[in-house]
């Protein structure tokens, strides 16, 4: 192995697109799967700014009731299946797992590669079926609706059937690169809680996803020749449907939140400079929520037709599900006790995913409740209850994870003002949209629906002014990031102080990872025990 | 450091494992369809079902080696089971205590049903 | 077939320490894809088991219909094919290049006779009307009959895609082979095939009795 020339990383040691297109360094795998995250993020975000637009009044403002419907749809499935489920994993964790472990790549580069060929694959059949006529089913594909609509089901599910491959490629690599390809001295509790999170998270991908792929193709080959089982009148049972989809969409949630809960761990030590408060606990804990995720499913279905004795044990179990969440927070919390705490812009978006998540959360232990769900199933409640997870949560930890680890991907560092005031609209913008949205829903108004009465219009109008105000948010976010990569300063191998492993190589890294395998002495979060230079 | 390594680890199983998992296999295939000529009544899917496992357990154990192999490989795969078993009961035990059946005909609304079914002919059920 | 020429020496990919840490990764790896494909094809005995609850009827009718003596025939070519293939990697362990092949080889016909049986089988049904609810045109007693015929279709078919796939895998080794790259310190690409096609004679092993024998 050569030594590194100064000056040499991965980026500029192989130039051309072809490098690129056929490259197995994970770090630039890492890299296309942020741009195209983030383009399905933009993609994404244009539908719910279209929809939110035509929520503006009730009655026709831009769009028809039919097309209204198949907005929603094409939100849901884009944000879902191309942008939140690979976000942190795909773009993040590729980049980082191998350095975090003193790797010099993930087990198998080039299943890789093909996963990323796969993502890209699977985004083309979706985005061919928003052109030629696009889904109005819900990003649920509810049968006998989604079995017999005329609109493109058919290619939106094959899509998000290839997608589900990209994922268990990504799930079966990221574990067995956690197993084997550790650097001497990196016991597992000697590893960075961030990488126990995509453990957890490859360890649900690689369990439920195929339980997508098989209900999505039993879809497919109903649409196509009409087996029956999901359609009643075939003889088959919708509810059969609901089990199969959610069997999977709920430990996917988790798939979501889980990376999400690891990047907070390591923004609150980074940027408290204190160890992490029960360390095992908080490993564990992401295990815990793994397998209690697959126990939890008929929360979805309780108001479907689900036997009353199934709602209970769901109920039950959904509660405990919310117990290791809970541990992570009261653990982050006692970590910045006592601890030197730096006002950063990713440590900005800490603090906003710690308030965000929790209410998010609460507000998920009131839908497990039964009595409660009847009334609040299918309203805007629930809408409210997973964006401020989904968004509040893993949004925000994502951000965070993007800001904190953007010098040492790329070398350079973004405008901290710049980051300041765009959180400040993200933030304002955000509770605006939802907030707003778990009023209307404990009033009454349903999701879904194209139209509503008078009385809401006023909430209504409100929420569509803050997807105003977070667009701003994100559009100042593109600019300086951007800004940064032409115009930025250089940062340092370690601008932040951390001790983690990622931040004792260059920025952004040369191709082997490390000069020399790393041999780990310490602990990533041990700030008690080591001072650094 | 080296990438061309010399060293011998792996254990050759004895032929004579496969050979007789080979012959074991035949005959409980034969076993199975034999009982299979005969009704034993509610009885007839859980005697298929247990000499299916018997079978599974010796192409898992002996031709796939997870006998020798006590490795996480072990784990992952007994662990696969298992969460293939939670989604089998909940969603069946679901099933099973539903309080009724409805059979489609059963039930008679004057209700025009906006879904057009795939099958024709089935539009008298409503 | 040149086995008399040395095998090629197989070069350990850069990030792995040795050729131990490759294969034992590599096994791992497979074992995990396993783990999807237990949930793959385990969610379609899921349904299986919904519909044989709901309408045992349909499965006491198609019993008569399916021929019990073609799915036997299928599940002793699927079982020494799994011999054969465990065999081919025994003797790459040892160096015995042409048997290897020679397994290899015996393995791939099974499999296609395995086709040719299913063909045989599924020409059979058509013929005879036994379609998916939207093809379904023949008699059957139970109302419902069309259910079993969609989802034999699925279950069966999803399993032959598996062997197809299976056979293209067997080809691609024996062309390898043919080369010379496995022999007793590398064989891991043998080794992770044979796990594969193990599992899809697994899931015939179960296929079988549920939809031929069990009435």
């Amino acid at each position: 192995m050569s030594e590194s020339v100064p000056g040499t990383n991965y980026i500029n040691a192989v130039s051309g697109i072809k490098s690129w297109l056929t490259t197995l360094d994970h770090k630039r795998i890492g890299i296309m799967y942020l741009l195209f995250i983030a383009i399905s993020f933009g993609l994404g975000g244009f539908f719910a700014l279209a929809l939110r637009l035509e929520l503006l009044n009730p009655g026709q403002l831009i769009v028809s009731a039919k097309q209204y419907n198949q907005l929603f749809t094409l939100h849901g499935a884009v944000m879902v299946f191309l942008f939140i489920v690979p976000s942190i994993p795909a773009s993040l964790g590729n980049f980082l797992l191998p350095i975090q472990l003193g790797a010099k790549d993930v087990a198998f580069p080039r299943l890789n590669l093909a996963s990323l060929y796969l993502y890209v694959f699977g985004a083309a059949f979706c985005v061919y079926s928003m052109v030629s006529g696009a889904a109005d089913t819900g990003w649920t594909f509810y049968t006998p609706y989604s079995s017999t609509t005329d609109t493109s089901v058919i290619s939106m599910t094959l899509g998000a059937f290839i997608l589900g491959f990209s994922s268990i490629f990504t799930g079966i690599n990221f574990i067995v690169t956690v197993h084997k390809m550790r650097a001497p001295g990196m016991s597992w509790f000697k590893l960075p809680l961030f990488t126990w999170s995509l453990y957890a998270t490859a360890i649900i991908q690689v369990l439920a996803t195929p339980v997508l792929g098989i209900t999505l193709l039993l879809l497919v080959v109903e649409r196509l020749v009409g087996i029956g089982i999901f359609d009643p009148a075939l003889g088959g049972d919708p509810v059969l449907f609901q089990h199969f989809f959610w069997f999977y969409s709920h430990p996917a949630v988790y798939i979501m939140i889980l990376p999400a809960m690891g990047v907070m761990s390591e923004l609150v030590t980074t940027f408290s400079k204190k160890n992490i408060f029960g360390y095992k606990m908080v490993a564990f804990s992401s295990i815990a929520i793994a397998v209690i995720s697959f126990l939890v499913w008929g929360h979805h279905l309780y108001v479907s037709g689900q036997s009353d004795y199934a709602d209970m044990i769901f109920s039950f179990l959904t509660y405990l599900v919310a117990i290791p969440s809970a541990v992570k927070v009261f653990n982050w919390i006692a970590t910045l006790y006592n601890g030197e705490i730096e006002l950063k812009a990713p440590f900005l978006y800490f603090i906003a995913f710690l308030f965000l998540f929790t209410i998010g959360g609460f507000t998920g232990i009131m839908l497990a409740s039964l009595s409660l769900d009847v009334h609040l199933h299918d309203t805007y409640f629930v809408v409210a209850h997973f964006h401020y997870v989904m968004m509040g949560g893993t949004v925000m930890a994502f951000l965070g994870g993007i800001h904190y680890w953007w010098p040492k991907m790329f070398g350079k560092m973004y405008s901290e003002k710049a980051a300041v005031v765009a959180w400040f609209f993200i933030m304002a913008g955000f509770n605006m949209v939802f907030f707003t949205q778990f009023i209307l829903g404990t009033k009454g108004m349903p999701r879904r629906y194209y139209s509503y009465l008078d009385q809401f219009q006023p909430l209504h109008a409100f929420s569509t002014v803050g997807t105003w105000v977070l667009t701003v948010g994100f559009l100042i976010m593109a600019f300086y990031l951007v800004e940064s990569l032409l115009n930025g300063e250089p940062a340092g191998d370690n601008p932040w102080g951390s001790l983690g492993l990622e931040w004792t190589t260059q920025s952004p890294p040369i191709t082997e990872n490390f000069a020399d395998t790393p041999h780990i002495i310490h602990g990533p979060y041990d700030y008690d025990k080591v001072k650094l230079s | 450091m080296s990438n061309h390594d010399h060293s011998d680890h792996h254990f050759i199983v004895p032929a004579r494992y496969y050979v007789a998992t080979l012959l074991s296999l035949l005959v409980l295939t034969i076993i199975t369809v034999v009982v299979a000529q005969y009704n034993f009544g509610g009885w007839n899917l859980p005697i298929a079902l247990l000499v299916a496992v018997i079978k599974a357990g010796l192409v898992i154990n002996i031709f796939m080696g997870l006998r020798w192999n006590r490795t996480f490989d072990r784990i992952a795969f007994l662990g696969s089971l298992v969460f293939l078993f939670i989604f089998f009961l909940f969603s069946f035990s679901d099933e099973l205590l539903r309080p009724y059946r409805n059979p489609i005909e059963a039930v008679h609304h004057d209700i025009k049903s906006p879904v057009k079914p795939l099958v024709k002919g089935a539009e008298h059920h409503e | 077939m040149k086995i008399t020429e040395p095998h090629k020496e197989h070069i350990v990919a850069h990030h792995f320490a040795n050729s131990k840490h490759e294969f034992d990764s590599a096994r791992l790896g497979m074992w995990i894809f396993l783990v999807t494909e237990v949930l793959f094809f385990g969610a379609l005995f899921v349904a299986y088991a919904f519909l044989r609850w709901s309408y045992p009827e349909i499965f006491v009718e198609a019993h008569h219909i399916l021929s019990w003596k073609m799915g036997a025939l299928n599940t002793a070519i699927l079982i020494f094919s799994s011999f054969t293939m465990v065999m081919a990697i025994r003797s790459a362990q040892l160096n015995q290049r042409l048997k290897t092949s020679l397994y290899l080889i015996t393995t791939m016909i099974c499999a296609f006779g395995f086709l040719v049986v299913k063909f045989f089988e599924y020409s059979a049904k058509i013929h005879h009307g036994y379609l998916p609810a939207k093809y379904f045109v023949a008699h059957g007693a139970s109302e419902y009959l069309h259910l079993f015929f969609g989802l034999y279709f699925t279950m069966t078919g999803l399993h032959g895609i598996h062997v197809l796939v299976g056979i293209g895998l067997i080809i691609w080794l024996l062309l390898r082979n043919r080369k010379g790259h496995f022999y007793s310190n590398y064989y891991t690409p043998l080794e992770m095939v044979g796990l594969y096609w193990h599992f899809v004679d697994l899931v015939w092993i179960f296929l079988f009795p549920l939809f031929y024998l069990v009435g």
